[in-house]
């Protein structure tokens, strides 16, 4: 009984290493100059030939103008009020199809599941063109409105299951107290669902923050720029500079480890639930 | 979400090069009948179901791997867990960018590697080409992302293999059965809707990719990695076609429709 725990020990170490090793390569070459990039690959910087000015000039954009700090900032905005408005719709949503008469809302739930298939990319072109006739290119909100609107059927599809197994009992004593449909559902039915609101924000918020397509099509100036499309600037031309892109990606890498480190549990566990009932 | 849909349908009859003003044209299938004699269009199908597949199956079995590891609850199983889902969270840009450089012959990690292990036999290394030779360049993308997501598959399948009461395995080892036999025998029957779920959620991820494949090589080099959503970004944006851009979009859905209705009906008929 015993050699195949040490085997699968072996197994999860190394895939741990492989996994872990990256990442960490990742960070300490940020911290190089370029010259020992490509001289000594693997090793770490040893003082005095660290380079912490890599993150200045990465977060600054004084090469070639890739500005990560303002890149950061745009996520940031652009995330979370994204996150705010797609919680928002889909919980309102996701009640009134678990609580609407059966069969009108069969239909509904099938058509926000089938939607979740559709991709982004064959609906860019004509949302693209929606926008720029109303003006939001290069804005906030042009962003925002396709985020919320593409993970809307994921997220309406979660919030709907998460109701359905929800207690009627309550609600039913509610309205037996006098509450109305409304009040039942801000007073009573929604402080009881921190768990999914909590979910539905942890399960969308990496698809939101890592995005690239719509963002790199709608957001034309450097300054309004998100991570991922910013930090293709050091692409495209003949990349040497691998101590500032790495700088660059790693500023875009740090909150996301730290939040992964803070809500692990949840996110985990968010991620979980939203598979498997849907 | 429905007007995009008409939209995208009217615009892919249309002659349109993007710019306002320019009027937009009805030329009924012709844009269609392009798709049909296409090279371009049969080259990203293929790209796009070879990426589907390998990346599908490559992140569903290393993640049943890890989870049937994980399912041992070896000592600090929740750590290497917690580890294991970490790279699913990376923005593409930042690891595709990570492996471009490891695959970089002169500047990488994965050359002074292949040198040493080769050197420990004596032999010569051979220079890979990882992402400039047209051949293996889409493998090189596809093992980047099964590095990266398959995490993803093996959270599901730690929730299917708890599901399973110990009682069950215990029993079974008790009547004298090794793990290998439980493991086959028991434990993978019973979450095959499991599965299925993982499976299919993978399927329709990995048709939409396009971050991966446009961080690393922007479709290139030449067309050798143009998936269908990066084909689709060219055409509209960088070529000004929309008119055929949106017919690419329109054969995205077409394509992916049956595949997602197929994959849920089979996967809620695992409910037990």
């Amino acid at each position: 009984m015993g050699s195949p725990i040490y085997l699968a020990y072996i197994f999860l170490f190394l895939w741990t290493f492989l996994q872990l090793y990256p990442i960490i390569w990742m960070g300490y070459t940020s911290l190089k100059s370029n010259a020992d990039i490509f001289t000594n690959p693997f090793a770490p910087p040893i003082p005095p030939k660290i380079y912490p000015g890599n993150y200045i000039v990465a977060w600054l954009g004084e090469f070639e103008d890739v500005t990560v700090g303002i890149y950061l900032k745009n996520s940031v905005i652009v995330s979370c009020v994204s996150i705010v408005f797609l919680v928002f719709v889909s919980v309102f949503a996701g009640y009134s199809i678990a609580r609407l008469n059966p069969k009108g809302a069969g239909y509904i739930f099938y058509f926000f599941l089938i939607m979740i298939a559709i991709p982004p990319a064959a609906l860019l072109l004509p949302n693209y063109v929606i926008l720029r006739y109303f003006g939001f290119i290069n804005q906030y909100f042009g962003l925002i409105s396709p985020y919320v609107a593409l993970s809307l059927p994921f997220s309406i599809v979660v919030a709907r299951s998460f109701f359905m197994s929800f207690p009627r009992e309550v609600e039913e004593s509610a309205k037996i107290d006098g509450c109305s449909e409304a009040s039942t559902f801000t007073r009573i039915v929604l402080p009881l669902s921190r768990g999914l609101l909590a979910m539905l924000a942890i399960v969308n918020f990496p698809g939101i923050w890592n995005e690239l397509l719509y963002a790199l099509v709608i957001m034309q100036s450097n300054s309004m720029k998100t991570l991922s499309p910013g930090l293709m600037g050091f692409v495209g031309q003949y990349v040497t500079e691998y101590n500032y892109m790495f700088a660059g990606l790693d500023i875009a890498v740090i909150p996301i480890i730290i939040f992964y480190i803070l809500f692990q549990k949840q996110i985990v566990r968010g991620v979980l639930a939203g598979s498997l009932k849907g | 979400m429905l007007i995009p849909i008409g939209m995208v349908i009217y615009l892919s009859f249309s002659s349109w090069n993007g710019i306002l003003g320019v009027p937009i044209r009805w030329i009924g299938l012709f844009n269609f009948g392009r798709l049909l004699i296409d090279p371009d269009i049969i080259n990203a199908i293929e790209l796009s179901l070879i990426y589907m597949i390998l990346t599908t199956l490559g992140t569903v079995l290393v993640g049943l791997v890890l989870a049937s590891l994980l399912d041992m609850r070896v000592r600090g199983w929740n750590t290497f867990r917690a580890i294991f889902y970490l790279s699913v969270l990376l923005p593409a840009i930042v690891t595709g960018r990570l492996f471009v450089t490891m695959y970089n012959p002169n500047v990488g990690l994965i050359q002074p590697l292949l040198t040493f292990i080769y050197g420990l036999v004596k032999l010569h290394a051979p220079v890979i080409y990882w992402l400039s030779d047209a051949k293996i360049v889409i493998y090189s993308i596809i093992l980047k992302d099964i590095w990266q997501y398959a995490g993803f598959p093996m959270i599901i399948f730690i929730a299917g293999f708890s599901t399973i009461p110990v009682e069950v395995s215990e029993a079974a080892l008790v009547e004298g059965a090794t793990e290998w036999q439980i493991f086959r025998h028991i434990k993978l029957p019973l979450i095959r809707n499991v599965f299925a779920i993982a499976l299919t959620l993978q399927l329709i991820f990995s048709f939409k990719v396009f971050d991966t494949v446009w961080t690393m090589t922007e479709g290139g080099p030449g067309t050798s990695t143009q998936v269908l959503a990066v084909y689709l970004y060219k055409e509209a944006f960088i070529g000004s076609v929309f008119g055929y851009s949106a017919a690419i979009a329109v054969l995205m859905i077409l394509i992916i429709f049956p595949i997602a209705i197929a994959s849920l009906k089979l996967s809620r008929f695992g409910e037990i």
